[in-house]
């Protein structure tokens, strides 16, 4: 086998091997007040998970569409020395395309928050 | 089979002793810095703190809170703390010195450190606590946008050398390190490697006025040190990238013989985590907007710059001859 597979699977193995070590070694004495979410103390009001308004929604989104653009220059970088000026401008006018949304995006308020 | 084992262990134990003498020297280091002490109780010079401290954690009882999803919560630290080791796989401490020579290696450290972010959202959502919660979108965005930041760094280097394997980026600046070329970009990789770590001042992840603990509020006991050792493991990765990147990884400038080629390559991790640790004491924390738009507005816009900039001057000087 391959070492990286080797360490890829080993790795896990021998954490959880600690953690279960963890789970079994104390004294575990759980009541309910230990048990509940931390909520400074007080008794909790309501789940976590209700809906509310994500700001960092729009940031996400503007993440995906400039990830895919660095995923689309990893190529060009790695043979700009073959393709030369050509490729060049290609990539150049892709980036300029990409920037006008980008000014389009920060005009339109979205990372003020 | 035994070798690689054997390999592998002397790569896991080492890390995590580095990983546990860093948060002792954090505090030390952060001792002088503020005219303290630190800790010297626990032996010489307070050396056996780390060991203490893993020991009472490893003793401690773990407390999985009743509305949470229990799987999922036990299971976010251990992803957190395997992603951390299992990205030291290509990184060469010496020629040849290494698990796997691959020929991705920097693009295989990046999608290692992107899985990260999943192990945080995780361990944030299925507390079922508000704080968690919170924390974790604040992380989730903050770590994306830094790690775009970074993305767009390494590909700068990497139109320089037009390849993405390490040695080949380490033996490349053996007439000059990167970071004399390229230091502006080396000043935003160390900024993107500070957010993306979580440190001071860009902690808000675990601002502890504001969120308790951030994502980590209902951890305790070793699932929360795993997160621990996950954040200073982060730190360690983090600056042997950028050592990899702009220093020259394990190339020396004084010594010729290739037994202290690691030694060089700890001297400067070394120094990146002392700067870390310096930038912690140094600085007051940042709002969260302020982050953002530090990202977005200012240095994202700037490497886009960097990355024109640099491939013209690539093409323009042809650099093709004097590869």
């Amino acid at each position: 086998m391959n070492s990286l597979i080797i360490f890829i699977i080993l790795t896990p193995c021998i954490l959880s091997l600690v953690l279960i070590i963890n789970l079994l070694l104390p004294i575990n004495k759980p009541d309910f007040s230990k048990l509940s979410p931390y909520e400074c103390g007080m008794d909790i009001i309501g789940s976590a998970r209700e809906k509310f308004n994500i700001l960092f929604y729009l940031v996400a989104i503007l993440f995906l569409i400039f990830d895919i653009e660095v995923i689309f220059l990893f190529p060009f970088a790695t043979i700009l020395y073959d393709i030369s000026v050509y490729g060049y401008w290609i990539v150049f006018f892709f980036l300029i395309i990409l920037t006008l949304g980008f000014i389009f995006e920060l005009s339109k308020d979205i990372l003020n928050f | 089979m035994l070798l690689s084992l054997i390999e592998i262990l002397l790569l896991i134990f080492p890390v995590l002793f580095a990983i546990a003498f860093l948060t002792l020297t954090e505090r030390k280091v952060m001792g002088s810095m503020q005219r303290r002490v630190g800790p010297n109780k626990v032996g010489i010079f307070g050396i056996l703190q780390p060991i203490a401290d893993g020991i009472k954690l490893l003793l401690k009882e773990t407390i999985i809170p009743y509305q949470s999803n229990k799987l999922l919560l036990i299971l976010a630290p251990l992803l957190i703390f395997t992603i951390n080791l299992i990205g030291w796989a290509p990184i060469p401490f010496s020629k040849g010195y290494q698990i796997s020579d691959m020929e991705l290696g920097i693009i295989y450290i990046l999608a290692i450190s992107s899985i990260g972010v999943v192990g945080i959202i995780l361990a944030g959502w299925s507390g079922n606590s508000k704080y968690s919660l919170m924390g974790c979108l604040r992380t989730t965005a903050q770590l994306v946008s830094y790690e775009l930041l970074l993305g767009l760094t390494i590909l700068t280097v990497i139109l320089i050398i037009n390849n993405f394997n390490i040695n080949n980026i380490i033996l490349f600046q053996q007439s000059i390190y990167f970071f004399i070329p390229l230091l502006p970009l080396f000043i935003i990789i160390f900024i993107s490697a500070i957010a993306e770590t979580n440190r001071p001042p860009f902690d808000l992840v675990e601002s502890e006025s504001e969120l308790v603990s951030g994502a980590f509020t209902e951890y305790s006991s070793f699932s929360f040190a795993l997160i621990f050792l996950g954040e200073y493991g982060a730190m360690i990765t983090m600056s042997t990238l950028i050592t990899i990147l702009f220093l020259g990884g394990y190339l020396q400038p004084f010594f010729i013989n290739s037994y202290f080629d690691s030694i060089s390559l700890g001297i400067k991790i070394c120094f990146l985590l002392f700067c870390f640790i310096w930038v912690r004491s140094t600085l007051p924390r940042v709002k969260f907007n302020q982050l953002i738009s530090l990202c977005w507005k200012s240095l994202f816009p700037l490497v886009l710059g960097l990355f024109i900039f640099v491939s013209s001057l690539v093409l323009i000087f042809n650099l093709t001859y004097i590869i």
